[in-house]
């Protein structure tokens, strides 16, 4: 702003693609100026220059910016080349955005925070080096990947691989809680511990007693869930990640805990201080039995988590509730209520609309798809991740007696335009995004929670996604939500599935070793495999068939998995869980994709984050000619959102994160009504409800400072 | 109407007087209306209200640090400024404009403004409560009551609410809900498109969303009566209005002086003050004051300004200013009864040649 008249700032370019020019086009060429602007103005001036990599790498390790260990497993030479390969690329931002977020927050700086020491191409090698572990070739393939913006892996992994001072490369964490004063305070503890290296962490608060249950016997005694939700809140914003990510946290509760309405309440817009929520997200854990209750137009009923544990042994978020319904009803030895299942959901629907919660998790259908043995009870804080979990027991001075397993992931994402662009290598592609995402796994040991430490180190969790598909979607000129997205959508998906399986089954193969509960689980039954080999595969529209032979993409028969389930049998997956969709916020804009296999939020896109204040960004593949084919989430509304992700859902073993976009003014029947839809069609998970409202009539900004004309234009 | 407004129209405090066509103690029938207009602005007003409590303004405190001193110094201030104008306009002024009602219901929507005006005044207190300093917050409102040309706008402003002239007093709420309060939103949209202080933002973004629906309404009686009159009485209140927008404007001028010349500022608040000082003139439906050279506005401020709600915030670090209340509706049997089908079940494979 307090530059000279002649060359604009370039956030006042960037902020002009928000402003269409006397035409009524979007002015693409303002964001391209802003990115190149962007450089001269910021990112040449202060980087730091090094006359050639011996001198870069010995002043970072010096220096302690880059980890020394990145760096010992290679010989110089093919590091040197390693890099010369990556800058061959000539890769260049496509928009400001990405620049922009890239520079802000990702790439290495100085301790000051003044200038940069990276650019994206060190940033890609830095990462390959350090996950392929020595590997030259698995290092090469990384650096491929990502150069061609085929693979992204997400933002604590791109964030922290190879720097010295770094938090964890893996991002969500999920833990149980138990009804005891040990595991509650283990779990804070646990709390501060994860967020303070980094990503989010989920709670299931369902185990725990409710408000008025008693302790030792004496009756009216707990004081509920909310309190603990409370403590949370604060414990995530005490700790971030080195200060480069805010602490987030999740909780989800089921549907029958007796404490749902207080729970449901802490987001209320009129909310008392003392109960209001404000950062800690919210999950509602929804039952088959309370849809069918409702369904009926009856009553569902919340039972006493305490009394679940004593009468069954078990925790109630243990308890396949939908399976013994009638039976907890006709107990008289479990205290119980019940609110008009109808009247239940309209509160989740009034509540979404004015705070974007609760997420919903869909349990018994996710039960239903895992193919392993034990039972999941929730999800995290961005709803993909669906993993089994069993609980620690604790002594009295806080320390195990016995470690359980909770659940950490990490994830990566492949954008779909870039992989369809070398569609005959997609397996390849699949195989070394695994191997980059096993990688992590392999290199991750949180020693300060012992559960989790324990969880992956039995199961090497990971979480492939996708991104770019409404790009996808516009670029070839199928609209989104339409038949043929659809077809492309499930037969994507299942190649996807069937290379992962593939690749999992390889590094099984080369270790002899297999995740611990592969021998129980339905690949080694080989009943997985019934849903692929029970039909033939292919396209089922004249688009799609185009789009197969243009692409010259070769998707898996049903001979293939017939061969790909005897090799699973014979040699194990390494991974317990592969796939999950992740919302892709940061890395998309980086990697110029549409988010997560969302449609686009706007066709100009007004983002606001903490860090980088609100920037304009274009949806990626979007000219000022194919508009048409790049709906918004708004215009296509959520039924088109949930028939795509329903596409995917069957080949995804773990979630996807599912949100939904609504234009106001919205009644709660409308929300419902969704989700009624997406419960039939066997959503596993809803994440956030976002809200869009049109200007009042007469309050536009355009009435008072621009031509009619110009108004028309806006309406693009 | 939705009874979404039962729990809510306890937040209105505000005692105020009954309007002069309710003084029969007669019961507002919102099924018969005088004007259309009346009901969908009272819809939207409730379909947005908000507290600012849920806005997670503490996240902004890393970011609060990394400002010098001046800066902050400039922010406190500009803060306690709207927070003088939302005061008087809570009391007198939309409370005034209630009693001047055309129609039973124009009372009450002016009713629901003066408790929104009340939530407003109340936000900035906390975002000093959460980011500030008791002295530097003291220091501040030492400063509005003593700087001259905050307390000119606020009398000059009061004298027309306190007045004889209804059609005055329409023409003071305009300038004060769509000219005055712009230069203090300046800064905390300038400040968010700097990646600084962004949850204050998205509390001034709730705030210029309920300023844009208030000043468009009171323009738009303004206006409606406005037709009515007879042609001198309609000329007298026109020189009025420029001759009021421009003293307001004068002032104005010195009062960014005052605010923003440590920033550097000076020259892209006037700017954005001629874009708003139109605005408010096209609310009571007359012409521009200033020619287009001079609404050389900043894009990131020009682009921040919608009141649409299009910003796609990530809810790390915000809660966002998009939400709104939703309308209760219970599910009925037909919507429980869909039975969805995968529309590609049944379609044949195409062979691929």
């Amino acid at each position: 702003m307090q530059l000279d008249k002649k060359t604009p700032h370039y956030l006042d370019l960037n902020a002009e693609l928000n402003l269409p020019g006397p035409d009524g086009r979007i002015r693409f060429e303002k964001d391209h100026e802003a990115a190149k602007q962007y450089f001269l103005q910021d990112v040449n001036k202060n980087t730091v220059f090094f006359h050639n990599l011996r001198e870069k790498i010995d002043y970072l390790i010096e220096n302690k910016y880059w980890d020394p260990k990145t760096f010992e497993m290679y010989a110089f030479e093919d590091i040197k080349e390693l890099f010369k390969r990556a800058y061959g690329v000539k890769f260049r931002f496509s928009s400001f955005m990405g620049a922009f977020k890239y520079y802000t927050s990702y790439t290495l700086k100085t301790f000051d925070g003044e200038r940069y020491l990276e650019r994206f191409e060190d940033r890609v090698c830095i990462t390959a080096l350090y996950l392929a572990q020595g590997d030259l070739q698995l290092a090469t393939d990384i650096v491929d990947e990502m150069m061609s913006t085929r693979y992204q892996p997400a933002t604590p992994t791109f964030l922290s691989a190879g720097k010295a001072q770094r938090g964890e490369m893996v991002s969500c964490f999920l833990l149980r809680m138990e009804d005891n004063m040990e595991s509650i305070g283990r779990s804070i503890n646990s709390a501060l511990q994860l967020s303070k290296r980094g990503g989010g962490v989920a709670f299931n608060l369902t185990n725990l007693r409710e408000e008025g249950a008693p302790i030792k016997h004496v009756e009216n005694q707990c004081s509920g869930v909310q309190p603990i939700m409370k403590m949370f809140e604060d414990a995530f914003s005490y700790a971030d990640q080195l200060g480069q990510r805010q602490g987030a946290g999740a909780a989800y509760l089921s549907i029958h805990h007796f404490d749902i309405e207080t729970f449901l309440d802490t987001k209320r817009e009129n909310a008392d201080e003392k109960i209001r929520i404000k950062t800690l997200s919210l999950g509602v854990i929804v039952t088959d039995a309370a849809y069918h209750a409702m369904e009926a137009g009856d009553d569902v009923y919340q039972f006493s988590a305490y009394d679940i544990e004593r009468v069954y042994g078990i925790p109630m978020g243990d308890l396949d509730i939908t399976k013994h319904y009638q039976e907890l009803i006709n107990n008289p030895n479990i205290k119980k209520k019940r609110i008009n299942g109808r009247v239940l959901l309209q509160t989740v629907g009034e509540i979404q609309p004015e705070s974007g919660y609760p997420y919903i998790m869909n349990i018994d259908t996710v039960n239903r798809a895992n193919p392993n043995p034990g039972w999941i009870g929730m999800s995290n804080l961005c709803t993909e991740i669906l993993q089994t979990s069993t609980p620690s027991v604790f002594n009295e001075d806080g320390s195990y007696k016995v470690i359980g397993h909770d659940i950490s992931c990490n994830l990566g994402s492949q954008n779909v335009v870039s992989m369809m662009k070398n569609a005959p290598n997609i397996g390849k592609s699949v195989e070394i995004a695994t191997r980059a995402l096993t990688s992590v796994s392999d290199m991750t040991s949180i020693e300060s929670v012992p559960s989790i430490r324990e969880g992956n180190k039995a199961d090497h969790a990971i979480g492939l996604g996708v991104m770019n598909l409404a790009g996808f979607f516009g670029i070839e000129e199928m609209v989104y939500g339409d038949l043929e997205s659809l077809d492309f959508t499930d037969l994507y998906f299942m190649t996807i599935n069937y290379w992962s399986l593939k690749a999992s089954c390889k590094i099984a193969r080369e270790r002899g070793v297999t995740y611990a509960d592969f021998p129980r689980s339905k690949y080694a039954s080989g009943e997985y495999f019934d849903y692929y080999t029970s039909r033939e595969w292919g396209p089922r529209t004249e688009k799609v068939l185009e789009l197969v032979k243009k692409y010259n993409w070769t998707i898996p028969s049903r001979e293939d998995w017939i061969a790909l389930a005897e090799e699973v049998k014979t040699y194990g997956l390494y991974n317990k869980y592969r796939l999950a969709t992740a919302p892709t916020g940061s890395i998309s804009y980086v990697n110029h994709s549409t988010s997560s296999a969302h449609p686009i939020a706007e066709r100009i896109e007004v983002r606001k984050e903490g860090k980088t204040g609100r920037k304009y960004y274009p949806a990626p593949g979007l000219t000022n000619e194919n508009a048409k084919f790049f709906p918004t989430a708004y215009e296509t509304g959520p039924y088109a959102i949930i028939d795509v992700y329903a596409a995917a859902t069957p080949h995804v073993d773990q979630g996807m994160s599912l949100t939904i976009f609504l234009e106001a003014p919205i009644t709660t029947r409308e929300v419902n009504q969704m989700q009624i839809y997406a419960w039939k069609r066997g959503i596993k998970t809803i994440y956030y409800l976002r809200v869009k409202q049109e200007a009042l009539e007469g309050t536009e900004v355009e009435t008072f400072g621009k031509s009619p004309a110009e108004c028309e234009a806006c309406a693009v | 109407m939705s009874d979404n407004t039962n729990i809510l129209t306890l937040a209105i405090s505000n005692p105020v007087k009954p309007g002069k066509l309710l003084d029969r103690t007669k019961a507002i029938n919102w099924n018969i209306l005088e004007d259309q207009k009346d009901l969908d602005v009272w819809n939207r007003a409730w379909e947005n209200f908000w507290l600012p409590e849920k806005v997670p303004l503490s996240n902004d405190k890393p970011s609060w640090a990394t400002l010098k001193e001046h800066e902050r110094r400039t922010t406190i201030r500009v803060f306690t400024g709207l927070t003088l104008l939302d005061t008087i306009h809570a009391t007198i002024g939309a409370p005034s404009l209630a009693e001047d009602a055309q129609t039973p219901h124009e009372a009450h929507v002016f009713n629901q403004f003066a408790a929104m005006e009340s939530v407003h005044a109340r936000s900035y207190s906390s975002i000093f409560s959460t980011l500030c300093l008791t002295p530097e917050v003291d220091d501040a409102y030492r400063w509005s009551e003593e700087n001259p040309n905050l307390q000119m706008k606020a009398k000059l402003i009061v004298s027309l609410y306190d007045g004889a002239d209804d059609m005055k007093r329409k023409i003071a709420g305009v300038f004060l809900e769509s000219f005055l309060f712009y230069s203090g939103f300046f800064l905390p949209l300038y400040w968010s498109s700097r990646g600084k202080n962004t949850n204050s933002a998205d509390l001034i973004r709730l705030i210029i969303r309920d300023e844009s629906i208030h000043g468009m309404y009171t323009g738009y009686k303004f206006q409606r009566k406005w037709k009515t009159l007879g042609a001198e009485r309609q000329e007298e209140l026109r020189q009025f209005a420029y001759e009021m927008l421009y003293k307001l404007y004068e002032n104005e001028l010195k009062y960014t002086d005052d605010l923003y010349s440590e920033m550097g500022l000076v020259e892209d608040v006037k700017a954005f003050l001629h874009l708003n000082a139109n605005k408010a003139l096209f609310n009571l439906g007359f012409e521009p004051m200033f020619p287009k050279e001079m609404l050389n506005v900043n894009p990131t401020i020009m682009a921040s300004l919608f009141p649409g709600s299009d910003e796609n915030h990530d809810f790390f670090s915000g809660s966002g200013s998009s939400y709104v209340i939703a309308t209760k509706e219970l599910t009925t049997d037909e919507d429980w009864a869909i039975k969805p089908r995968n529309p590609l079940d049944g379609l044949p494979i195409l062979q691929i040649a």
